[in-house]
């Protein structure tokens, strides 16, 4: 077993990934950046070590300085976590040469199931049914648009080299085509460096399903159950549960064979996530695979009592996996809440910055992932993801009475977090019917609001924070001030 | 005392009385509440309405505060104080007026040409800031009459990206830098 770990990422997941290797006994070396200097997963290592200047170009994705700090910290293995260098074949390729233990997939397989229209190629031969599209990279307005033509109106343009709902457009007519798969391709090459495109149909009314399938060095692959990730905002995953309330016993079976299909048409090692769309009648398509944990691996975790983190460190170490398909059984339900450092009431723009107040919520069935703590400061560069709050219980129902409870008790003072809108998804009649497709948050939510229904409390709240002395600061100034508060200091605002 | 204070854009007016016991007896709307506040932290107060306890969360300044109930965000402002423009520039939701980055971004694309005129909502400058791209638009209809930002260059809120003369029909002859 691996004595050292160097993670290869930042905020909630490398904290994540760190309290595994702790309770494993093994020791974790952080990386970071400047921006990052006493960011939360750089507390949480046993040693750190500063990569470069904020940009990701020069720390989180340089290669070169990250296995500079892998040697120089005796690191066995790097846990890439999910963005940065989680996909970069060359960087699983560069630790075989260097010596250090990748844990995740081959480069193989990165590189097959990585490109979008090579994996489509893969499915295909493994009778693993896929959206009609394009099978290979196109930049071409002209072919782009024959294809579009061929499979007919609304299409999809997606980034052939990674997700996350970067790179990607609708293009519902001939005449948006263009100028979509332009701005598709930069976004793209800004954020995976490589601007590659695709396009396929873009089917509106159809749920994101998932399912997490593990496999190790000798062979063995499995799944571990399914995820619907529908409720999307831009094609970002926002709220995501399992069980899906649209699998049957049956369908769960069909889908989950096509999964390992799928992964041991890879080669696949370690653990992946095999994407389907699922139309409102029952037939699944293969999206893509993603050769990474995911971010919304916990809800997993939750219903089926497994640590996918530990089971990724056993398996880069060469050991079996811990159990068989038939010992995987989900129990109750999960969902799992992303809280970013966005603006709900200003198009989601980021909103970075220090964090002045924060309170976790916890309590029965609450697990929050987080990366941030009261203090700290939320920096531009990065991507805004604060924490994940996972709620697990008996019953969909109690499950998302839970979430709510939990995102009512999470506090972030000094950014802005989409809480109120989050709350706003749960409490929708169609959420709560489990009628979540992917085009949920344009249908019901589409010029959202908050409900302001405690305004009089809010007011009142204003009154009295005025009226309630506050905490004398440390390290206030002597001279002018009295070292005891007076009245014309406790007074404040004149009013009659 | 009597206090003024907008959510929203709706003003309501609130006569607090303080008894010797700390409490406030808070009269609004014909409505009267007895409130009581403990301080528990400088963002934080657990008030006792009627009898029923609360926790509220608060941000901001002394003139706009942001109060966080249940999870949802109020952004309270005191319509009295003087830097109320001020402080409420972050908190009112209306459209800026001028041609700036919200937060520290690159740009990416200009789309327009200097001279050219413009409508309301058009996009004038695509900036890449956290990963995503967006559009900043056109605030009012205008024309282009200086162009500030080239592609590849890192700007910061306030840096005024293009400069757009009105040419709406306006009797107060606004004629904004942007």
């Amino acid at each position: 077993m691996f004595k050292r770990i160097l993670i290869a990422n930042r905020g909630e997941i490398a904290c994540r990934i760190m309290a595994t290797c702790r309770e494993m006994g093994i020791e974790t070396v952080a990386v970071y950046s400047r921006a990052d200097e006493t960011a939360a997963h750089v507390l949480a290592a046993d040693r750190a070590v500063l990569i470069g200047a904020a940009d990701p170009g020069e720390s989180y994705l340089n290669q070169d300085r990250i296995f500079a700090a892998a040697k120089e910290s005796g690191a066995e293995a790097i846990h890439p976590g999910y963005g940065f260098l989680a996909e970069n074949e060359a960087f699983a390729s560069r630790c075989q040469t260097e010596g250090i233990t990748f844990i995740g997939p081959p480069p193989e397989a990165i590189r097959d199931l990585g490109d979008k229209t090579v994996a489509r190629r893969l499915m295909l031969a493994s009778d693993v049914p896929v959206i009609p599209g394009l099978n290979h990279p196109e930049t071409d307005p002209a072919i782009l648009g024959k294809e579009a033509e061929r499979i007919g109106y609304p299409v999809l343009i997606k980034a052939a080299a990674g997700g996350g709902g970067k790179g990607m457009r609708v293009v519902h007519s001939a005449g948006e085509l263009a100028e979509a798969a332009q701005t598709a391709s930069r976004e793209a090459a800004a954020a995976f460096g490589n601007g590659a495109i695709f396009l396929e149909k873009y089917l509106a009314r159809a749920r994101h399903v998932e399912f997490q399938i593990m496999a190790d060095r000798q062979g063995n692959c499995i799944h571990l159950l399914e995820r619907e990730c529908s409720i999307q905002r831009r094609h970002q995953k926002i709220i995501e549960e399992t069980p899906s309330p649209a699998l049957t016993p049956a369908l769960r079976e069909e889908m989950g064979a096509a999964a390992v299909r799928a992964a041991r048409a890879a080669g696949y090692v370690n653990a992946g996530t095999v994407e389907f769309l699922l139309d409102p009648d029952g037939r699944f398509y293969f999206l893509e695979v993603n050769t990474r944990l995911q971010v919304e691996h916990p809800i997993t975790e939750m219903v089926t009592g497994v640590d996918m983190v530990r089971e990724q460190i056993r398996i880069a170490a060469g050991e079996g996996l811990s159990f068989a398909q038939s010992d995987i059984v989900g129990r109750g339900h999960a969902i799992e809440c992303r809280i970013y450092a966005e603006d709900p009431e200003n198009d989601f723009f980021p909103s970075p910055g220090p964090i002045a107040y924060l309170q976790q919520p916890q309590g029965p069935g609450i697990r929050v992932d987080s990366g941030i703590y009261m203090g700290a400061e939320v920096p531009v560069e990065y991507d805004p993801i604060l924490a994940k709050m996972i709620v697990h219980a008996d019953t969909r129902g109690a499950a998302i009475y839970r979430a709510c409870r939990g995102l009512k008790d999470f506090v972030v003072i000094g950014v802005k977090t989409p809480i109120a809108f989050l709350l706003d998804v749960l409490d929708h009649e169609a959420f709560r019917e489990g009628a979540t497709f992917t085009d949920f948050i344009p249908l019901h939510l589409a010029d959202w609001q908050p409900s302001l229904s405690d305004g009089d409390l809010a007011r009142m709240a204003f009154i009295a924070d005025e009226l309630t002395p506050k905490p004398i600061e440390a390290g206030a100034p002597c001279g002018d001030r009295a070292p005891h508060r007076t009245p014309w200091q406790t007074l404040g605002a004149w009013r009659f | 005392m009597k206090y003024n204070l907008q959510i929203n854009g709706e003003t309501d007016a609130l006569l607090v009385e303080q008894k010797d016991d700390g409490a406030m007896v808070i009269t609004a709307a014909d409505k009267q509440r007895t409130l009581s506040a403990r301080r528990i932290d400088t963002h934080r107060l657990v008030l006792n309405v009627d009898g029923v306890i609360r926790n509220v969360f608060l941000g901001g300044n002394d003139a706009a505060k942001q109060i966080v109930i249940d999870g949802v965000a109020y952004a309270v402002a005191d319509a009295d104080a003087k830097t109320m423009a001020a402080a409420t520039a972050g908190a009112d939701r209306e459209t800026p007026r001028e041609v700036t980055p919200p937060m520290p971004a690159v740009v990416v694309k200009v789309l327009v040409a200097l001279g050219q005129d413009v409508l309301k909502g058009e996009g004038l400058v695509v900036v890449s800031a956290m990963k995503m791209e967006t559009t900043l638009s056109a605030p009012f209809d205008g024309r282009v009459t200086a162009i500030n930002a080239a592609e590849g260059e890192k700007v910061m809120p306030g840096d005024i990206l293009v400069d757009l003369q009105s040419t709406d029909e306006d009797p107060a002859g606004e004629a904004a830098s942007a």
